[in-house]
């Protein structure tokens, strides 16, 4: 249950990193990097709701809701006291230039 | 609508406050009912373990009685408790619920108390005569379903607004904590309104099955499979072992068992009826199967739910989550805990939105700011109160049970009408902070009374106890905070042109 609140945390973080209001803290000028933010959210949203199975029938969906409800009051709640230190890692792995291999994978590859 | 959603929200709202706070404690009912009562002893045995001896006990105390229901023990509970329903013919003997060592079968005295079971209660009864509270709660359940139906339809940036939430700027401030606590949540408080007012649908539109039952336990025999009360045969015979059929049944489901009712103990026509756990199906009407006691041949047993008995069995188990573990009631306590966070700051919107600078408040205006006080500053005040008198009654005193659910609404009331006393503002402080001080005492009674405080749990690996006081800790420090907030003047508007000739 843990694991699936936290995971529905990561994913409502980079939501919140997408969405207009956070996307200038989050540093995510570029559409493109706003979209592959939205898919990373929804996989992850996917992964927690695989991974929260029970013996049950039917719980799953109680926990992953339940998980993904009380991950989105978390993250609200943290980003209302400072969006910016919150989203500090993310900016980080978002600006940071791209390793060499990368650049010459892009370039080779006009990407 | 948003006409609808406000005044929905308005007339319903204290009511809903207090079901909320009281439901969501529900969650803990057993565990709150172990800490009511310290002086059991949290011992683990299997459920055959524990039927056998209650069997024995009540054998010897009430061979004669009609009918034994004998409810196991669980992790969560620990104990045995057994109802009798007496012989008519019998002399009369004192009887009620008796709690039994689940080793030994032996009586446990222990202090009485109502335990949790008084907020369970309370949250769908609201401490009225019967069938008059359960309207009400249907009725606030009702309201609370059309505000959030009406909520969603005017919440226009339900999504734009989705991550906002921005503190200091006052009724922007209110908006955003009642949309977000609101909005993030939908789901659990969507589900959990709807499975409270399907609970007691029955109850509210009884006529389909006045319809076609004579009486309703004719409904119940032919849905849930139950078997008809026989008559005693009047020929004795020995009951047989119990215990051996209660693991029977576990055998059979997969699950533990809940509940044995022994119908005629000691007569030819006694039946064993063994109910499966809650904790094993979503379903919160759990199967049973019905043993003939005297040869220990199964009669017979619950049919599959049809559709729609799974569908309002699942419907209550999601409201009460007797399923749910550990990890999942936490998590639906903190819902729920936004829940109680919707409503209140729902209520206080209503009245930030009316105020306006330099005018006198009008009457409704501070009628409903005082029941604001009451209720959501009240409240918490008095559910400490209950925890408070739990220890410090002495535990032996008769009627104690009704003194601590006495001391709850007597302490309520007396906030509600001391903080008339009081500007608004400072009454809203003060009542954070005696709710504070109520809260942070609960603890320090427990480890001066009794022996199992905060560091002997801790020690001992007594999570229910050591849980239970840390939370009460946690809930204390939530109120402090909340005392501080309010406590705090209000900041002036200050318009952009002024704050643009200040800062020139």
């Amino acid at each position: 249950m843990l694991e699936t609140a936290l995971l529905a945390a990561i994913a409502w973080l980079l939501l919140a990193a997408a969405s207009f209001r956070f996307r200038r803290e989050a540093g995510v000028p570029n559409p493109r990097q706003v979209r592959v933010l939205r898919l990373a959210a929804a996989a992850i949203l996917a992964l927690a709701l695989f991974r929260c199975g029970t013996p049950l029938t039917g719980e799953r969906w109680v926990r992953v809701i339940g998980g993904a409800s009380l991950g989105a009051v978390i993250v609200v709640l943290a980003l209302s006291l400072d969006a910016m230190m919150i989203l500090r890692p993310l900016r980080q792995l978002l600006t940071r230039p791209a390793p060499a291999l990368l650049r010459r994978l892009r370039r080779e590859h006009h990407l | 609508m948003a006409w609808i959603h406000g005044w929905l929200g308005l007339l319903a709202g204290w009511i809903l406050f207090a079901m909320f706070l009281t439901g969501t404690a529900s969650y803990f009912r057993p565990e709150i009912t172990r800490w009511m009562q310290p002086e059991l002893p949290g011992r683990s045995v299997t459920t055959a373990q524990a039927a056998t001896a209650a069997v024995a006990h009540l054998q010897t105390v009430g061979a004669d009685d009609v009918q034994w229901y004998i409810y196991l023990p669980d992790a969560r509970t620990g104990i045995t408790r057994v109802f009798e329903q007496p012989n008519p013919k019998a002399p009369p003997r004192p009887r009620g619920e008796l709690q039994l060592d689940p080793r030994t079968g032996d009586p446990i005295a222990a202090r009485d108390t109502r335990g949790g079971e008084h907020f369970y209660r309370f949250h769908f009864q609201l401490q009225l005569p019967y069938p008059w509270g359960r309207w009400l709660a249907g009725l606030c359940g009702l309201f609370m379903l059309g505000a959030i139906i009406s909520g969603v339809v005017t919440h226009k940036r339900i999504f734009a607004d989705f991550f906002t939430l921005r503190w200091n700027k006052g009724q922007r401030s209110w908006l955003d904590a009642h949309n977000v606590s609101a909005v993030l949540a939908l789901p659990y408080h969507a589900v959990v309104t709807y499975t409270g007012l399907i609970t007691l649908v029955v109850m509210y539109m009884p006529w389909p099955i006045a319809a076609n039952y004579a009486k309703p336990l004719d409904f119940a025999q032919a849905a849930y499979g139950l078997p008809a009360d026989a008559e005693a045969s009047g020929t004795p015979a020995p009951l047989v072992p119990v215990g051996p059929l209660v693991a029977a049944a576990e055998r059979r489901w997969g699950a533990a068992a809940t509940r044995v009712v022994i119908r005629h103990p000691g007569d030819r026509a006694a039946t064993v009826t063994v109910a499966r756990h809650p904790s094993a199906s979503l379903d919160a009407r759990g199967a049973s199967v019905t043993y003939a006691g005297a040869t220990g041949q199964v009669i017979t047993q619950s049919p599959d739910p049809g559709p729609a008995l799974a569908t309002i069995g699942v419907m209550l188990g999601l409201h009460i989550a007797q399923f749910a573990g550990p990890a999942l009631r936490w998590t639906l306590f903190l819902l729920g805990a936004t829940g109680a966070a919707m409503v209140g700051t729902g209520l206080l919107l209503w009245t930030t939105a009316r105020r306006r600078p330099g005018v006198a408040p009008f009457f409704g205006l501070r009628l409903v700011e005082r029941l604001n006080i009451a209720v959501v500053a009240g409240l918490p005040i008095g559910m400490a109160a209950f925890f408070l008198a739990n220890r410090l009654i002495p535990a032996d005193l008769a009627g104690r049970a009704d003194l601590e659910v006495q001391a709850m609404f007597w302490t309520w009331g007396g906030v509600a009408l001391l903080q008339l006393l009081r500007p608004a503002r400072r009454a809203w402080a003060e009542g954070f902070a005696i709710g504070a001080l109520a809260f942070a005492a609960v603890p320090v009674v427990n480890l001066l009374t009794t022996a199992r405080g905060l560091p002997w749990s801790l020690a001992a690996g007594d999570w229910t106890f050591a849980g239970f006081d840390i939370a009460m800790l946690a809930i204390a420090l939530l109120l402090g905070i909340a005392a501080r907030r309010a406590g705090r003047p209000p900041r002036l508007p200050v318009s952009r042109r002024s704050k643009v000739l200040v800062d020139a």
